[in-house]
């Protein structure tokens, strides 16, 4: 965290609340196209295999049309798949700056095994052959991009969810181990599933809805391509509740709060809504209802994010305390040496002192009783002739007796420590020596 | 009419998840939360504002196995002038004048807490931090359990230090 420590200013509450909605917008960004690149590889390089034991020419064309769906040119990998990564980097670097938690090895290690996954599976999808004429070559390719790209998310997610435990955070020779944790399989599972969801209302979306695509005119294997995305968004719909329960409940306590569990029951609703329309489309003989699956899935991702972003922000609400409270000692040490220079050219006024001393330092002190504090003609005379010292005292206290608690910094203005100083050291002046007033 | 079937199943299959997520939820809510306290103190303002030391009120801590914690008496010998207009130091005058203790809710709960020795004393003693297990409680409003004091957990800081993790060291 050096790095980020030194560089990085303490966030404003503003610029952490602007951090959360970037974090979601990322999420929202980067999981449902990684979930579908996941899920239509896999899908793909099934039909692939199947393919070449048979020789099927649909299964062949189902191979191809799946990965031209979800990578159709580098600018959606670049945008989509790569660029959210730094993003998130920065955000996780910024949120968790001046904590015990490594950003230089988990979530960078991840971020860039995922980034490099996309040349081999690009690479595959461009080997693929419409024909029929696969081989064991391009398997290859897109075998090394799904397992490069699992991989890398698989890292990521450890890194994420690592985050939302903070008690393990100082253990830092710990890094890999951490990766076997249940929290971490299970999130990885829901997004392999939730990344297959995704990928079956693609295709009944991508292929059936979408007006920049032509229609597909061989019938035949329409009705098979709605089929098989509507039976896969059925499927792992139906899992997907499972899966989510064992990530609750391996989630650590400090990282929950009630919204976690309302939004969790939430996803279930919308999860439902699209089982209803992934029924539909198998017993409709015309395809139907892939958008709307397509942006209801969306929305679960979407509040899946934003769950996400909930349980970081319950786990390290002290940690974010502590950085706000640095923020605003910053700006107080600004504000303080403005009223120093202003302070300068101020007259001392004794009155003013008293009326401070009277509304404030009285809650706790008396000149000649032991109250919160001590007796102050007990202490006061150490300060004759050392208003300076009086003064930096009062701005910034410090425990001298330990038979009384610590004075906490009464806050005040410049000016006005200054006039209770001259005030304190003029009562203890008159009271003692019965001399005149001494001028400050 | 058997092809509609698969709907009222699938809405009874999504119902039951969603009352176990809920039932989870109030689980968390009822046992898990921090829990409120007879009045809301706040470790904010008398740790991270006054700058209290941890061992002014909890007094016992390097001295006991138990940290300790405070009496209403300790709390009065400086509420008994300070911030005396604030509904909450006048609940705790309440208690004060009525000669009653406080009846703290307790924070840190431990799962299996039979054959299981701890003492704060010896981990003051070895330099462990206050915060180390229980958190920066100075930007805590309301104290929550930062750590799951489970087993693995400690073991894991007895390693990192050194410590003994023989069984007999925890365990009797």
């Amino acid at each position: 965290m050096e790095f980020f420590s030194q560089y990085v200013i303490p966030p404003t509450r503003g610029q952490l609340e602007l951090l959360r909605y970037l974090l979601v917008l990322t999420y929202a960004i980067h999981l449902p196209f990684v979930g579908m690149v996941i899920g239509a590889t896999l899908l793909s390089l099934a039909f692939n295999a199947r393919d070449r034991d048979i020789a099927n020419p649909t299964f062949a064309r189902m191979s191809k049309d799946l990965m031209d769906m979800v990578l159709p040119n580098r600018v959606v990998v670049l945008v989509f798949g790569v660029l959210p990564l730094p993003a998130l980097w920065m955000i996780y670097g910024q949120w968790l700056s001046k904590s015990t938690v490594s950003m230089f090895t988990l979530l960078p290690i991840g971020a860039l095994v995922v980034a490099l996954s996309f040349v081999p599976l690009m690479a595959y999808r461009s080997s693929l052959d419409p024909a029929g004429r696969n081989s064991q070559v391009n398997f290859g390719l897109g075998g090394i991009g799904l397992a490069t790209l699992l991989l890398g998310m698989y890292i990521l997610i450890g890194a994420v969810v690592r985050f939302q435990d903070p008690e393990r955070w100082h253990l830092a020779h710990d890094g890999f181990r951490w990766l076997l944790s249940f929290n971490v399989i299970w999130k990885f599972g829901h997004l392999l599933l939730s990344g297959l969801a995704i990928t079956g209302c693609g295709i009944l979306f991508f292929f059936f809805n979408w007006s920049g695509r032509e229609p597909i005119r061989d019938a035949k294997y329409a009705q098979f391509m709605k089929n098989f995305g509507a039976s896969v968004l059925l499927a792992t719909v139906i899992l997907i509740p499972v899966i989510g329960f064992f990530y609750l409940i391996t989630t650590p306590t400090i990282a929950l709060s009630g919204a976690v569990y309302v939004l969790a029951a939430a996803t279930l609703v919308i999860l439902f809504l699209v089982f209803l329309l992934a029924y539909g489309a198998i017993l409709s003989p015309r395809p139907r209802f892939g958008a709307r699956a397509f942006i209801l899935v969306l929305a679960v991702f979407l509040l899946t994010g934003v769950g996400d972003q909930l349980t970081l922000v319950n786990a390290t609400q002290e940690h974010s305390a502590a950085l706000l409270t640095e923020a605003d000692e910053i700006k107080a040490q600004i504000e303080l040496e403005r009223e120093a220079h202003r302070a300068a050219s101020q007259v001392v006024d004794v009155a003013r002192g008293e009326e401070v001393f009277k509304t404030v330092c009285m809650t706790c002190h008396r000149m000649d009783e032991r109250l919160v504090g001590p007796p102050l003609k007990t202490v006061l005379p150490k300060y004759a002739g050392n208003v300076d010292g009086l003064i930096s005292f009062i701005q910034k206290p410090e425990k001298v007796n330990p038979e009384y608690p610590p004075m906490p910094a009464p806050g005040l203005p410049l000016a006005d420590i200054k006039s209770v100083a001259a005030y304190l050291l003029g009562e203890v002046d008159d009271a003692g020596t019965s001399t005149e007033s001494p001028q400050h | 009419m058997k092809k509609f079937l698969p709907i009222p199943a699938a809405f009874g299959y999504f119902t039951v998840f969603v009352l176990i997520y809920l039932a989870l939820g109030y689980d968390w809510y009822r046992n898990k939360q921090a829990p409120d306290q007879p009045i809301a103190f706040s470790h904010k303002i008398h740790v991270g504002r006054v700058g209290l030391d941890c061992r002014f009120c909890h007094e016992t801590v390097d001295k006991s196995t138990y940290a300790g914690i405070p009496s209403v008496q300790k709390c009065m010998s400086c509420h008994a002038n300070v911030a005396t207009d604030r509904p909450e130091v006048q609940k705790l005058a309440g208690y004060w004048e009525r000669q009653e203790a406080m009846e703290w809710n307790r924070v840190h709960r431990i799962r299996i807490r039979n054959h299981v020795y701890f003492s704060h004393k010896s981990h003051i003693r070895a330099g462990i931090d206050c915060a180390d297990c229980h958190g920066e409680v100075r930007y805590m409003d309301k104290v929550r359990q930062v750590s799951s004091l489970e087993m693995g957990w400690c073991v894991s800081c007895h390693q990192s230090k050194n410590a003994s993790t023989d069984c007999l060291t925890c365990h009797m």
